[in-house]
């Protein structure tokens, strides 16, 4: 995983997506969010561990001295599912992760998944304390789950970067709009306070479609997540009484775009096709995860009709 | 009259939740597996009118438990999308189309597959 800080710009297209993608190098999970009420941005990214040092360089040549980029070794990507839009799914993995002092070096979602980060070393651990936390139906214990894995890893690198359309196919957009995007930065030892404060909305039935933590100065995580909007007074109380001295910022007026498939780690270059279709339309992307088979897009709702057609123009949807 | 319940079988969790949102608005009942094996287990918890089949999964794959179902009288009725990973999208795959034609499914649908094109086939079963 590499992160990069780029100044005061918000160029995630051509500062980091084009020459990674340029190189065809797949990225396996891409976060990218704004700092400092937009002053500057902050992008984090996973590639196969063979890639890691090689994507790093080209982003920081391509930056030169503008930007810090960091490579963080040998992390785990390992996804939860269904969320259900329930904030309770990110808050019982939150809490699980700080009960265990395991720390998490990334977090996003898709629409159906949450996906954490940890260090490899630390895999086994999150694996155990995901199956006391929560209930898997199809696995009753983490070896019934390595069990059913055995052998995919094998399966999935037989199709990866099999995809070479010329124009990127993919399964669907979807859009969804009324939302508020929240924003805030915590320290790794507040992460079970957050994780309670998610659980605390989820218990009022609050839905929560994006959400997404990357690494941020002084060894903290910067943390955005989209609720539904009018909803800030109950919001802010919450978040007051889980964590009273964290500034909590919120953008309103905001919306999601999602891209569907193929599996984003299968191809490179989607997230460039979308961040570079964007930019040109002079779109700016507020927030953005990506992880399993989606890219979760979050601009503003004003533009959310430009946003459509210029992906709608970007991308091939098969059958279509 | 009762929802029709339809079955989405596929180890992608982001096709089958958009998938399912899609065919939840058009009124239909969803069930949701992640692999054959959960994929077996559901079916025999609540027998679907309509499955919708991945074939490249962990622990079972699409063209194993189609076959199955389609041996079995009391499953061999259930009609079966097959998704499959196979021809010029995904060159490396050894899954064949003549793997998936022996399974006797119902349809075949070469991924990447549009959500609507995959909800329009479900469609057209019941109509």
């Amino acid at each position: 995983m590499a992160s990069s800080s780029p100044g005061d710009d918000n160029l995630l297209a051509t500062g980091v997506c084009s020459p990674l993608a340029r190189n065809k190098i797949n990225l396996t999970f891409l976060n990218h969010a704004f700092l400092d009420q937009g002053a500057s941005c902050i992008t984090a990214f996973c590639t196969e561990g063979s890639a890691g040092r090689a994507a790093a360089s080209l982003v920081e040549a391509q930056h030169g001295s503008a930007a810090t980029v960091n490579l963080h070794g040998d992390v785990s990507i390992l996804s939860v599912f269904p969320h259900d839009q329930r904030p309770q799914v990110p808050g019982v993995l939150l809490q699980a992760l700080a009960r265990k002092e395991i720390t998490l070096q990334g977090m996003a979602s898709s629409p159906s998944a949450v996906s954490a980060l940890v260090s490899t070393a630390e895999t086994e651990a999150t694996i155990d304390t995901f199956f006391e936390a929560f209930t898997f139906p199809a696995y009753r214990s983490p070896s019934d789950w390595y069990g059913a894995y055995e052998g995919k890893e094998h399966l999935l690198k037989k199709i990866i970067a099999s995809y070479q359309e010329k124009v990127i196919r993919i399964y669907d957009i979807v859009q969804q709009s009324d939302l508020d995007l929240w924003s805030l930065t915590v320290a790794q030892s507040d992460l079970g306070d957050l994780g309670a404060a998610l659980i605390t909305l989820g218990q009022s039935e609050m839905r929560m479609p994006f959400v997404i933590a990357l690494p941020s100065l002084e060894n903290r995580l910067s943390v955005s997540f989209c609720l539904p909007e009018g909803e800030e007074p109950q919001i802010r109380e919450v978040f007051s009484s889980h964590l009273a001295n964290t500034a909590l910022r919120c953008h309103s007026q905001v919306a999601a775009l999602y891209i569907h498939g193929p599996h984003f780690g299968d191809r490179y270059g989607i997230a460039h096709a979308l961040a570079k279709a964007l930019e040109s339309k002079g779109i700016y992307l507020l927030a953005l995860g990506c992880t399993v088979s989606s890219l979760s897009a979050i601009i503003k709702e004003v533009d959310l009709a430009a946003a459509v057609q210029t992906l709608e123009a970007t991308f091939q949807r098969s059958g279509r | 009259m009762s929802k029709k319940y339809v079955l989405i079988v596929d180890d992608d969790p982001d096709l089958v939740e958009t998938v399912s949102m899609m065919l939840e608005d058009k009124g239909y009942e969803v069930g949701k597996a992640y692999d054959g094996v959960e994929g077996e287990e559901a079916i025999k918890e609540r027998h679907p009118d309509l499955l919708v089949l991945d074939v490249m999964m962990p622990r079972k794959d699409g063209y194993q438990l189609c076959a199955e179902l389609k041996a079995d009288s009391a499953t061999k009725d259930i009609p079966v999308i097959l998704l499959t990973a196979v021809g010029e999208a995904v060159p490396t795959t050894s899954y064949t189309h003549a793997q998936g034609m022996s399974t006797e499914a119902e349809e075949y649908i070469p991924k990447p597959v549009d959500s609507k094109t995959l909800v329009d086939a479900v469609e057209s079963f019941f109509a």
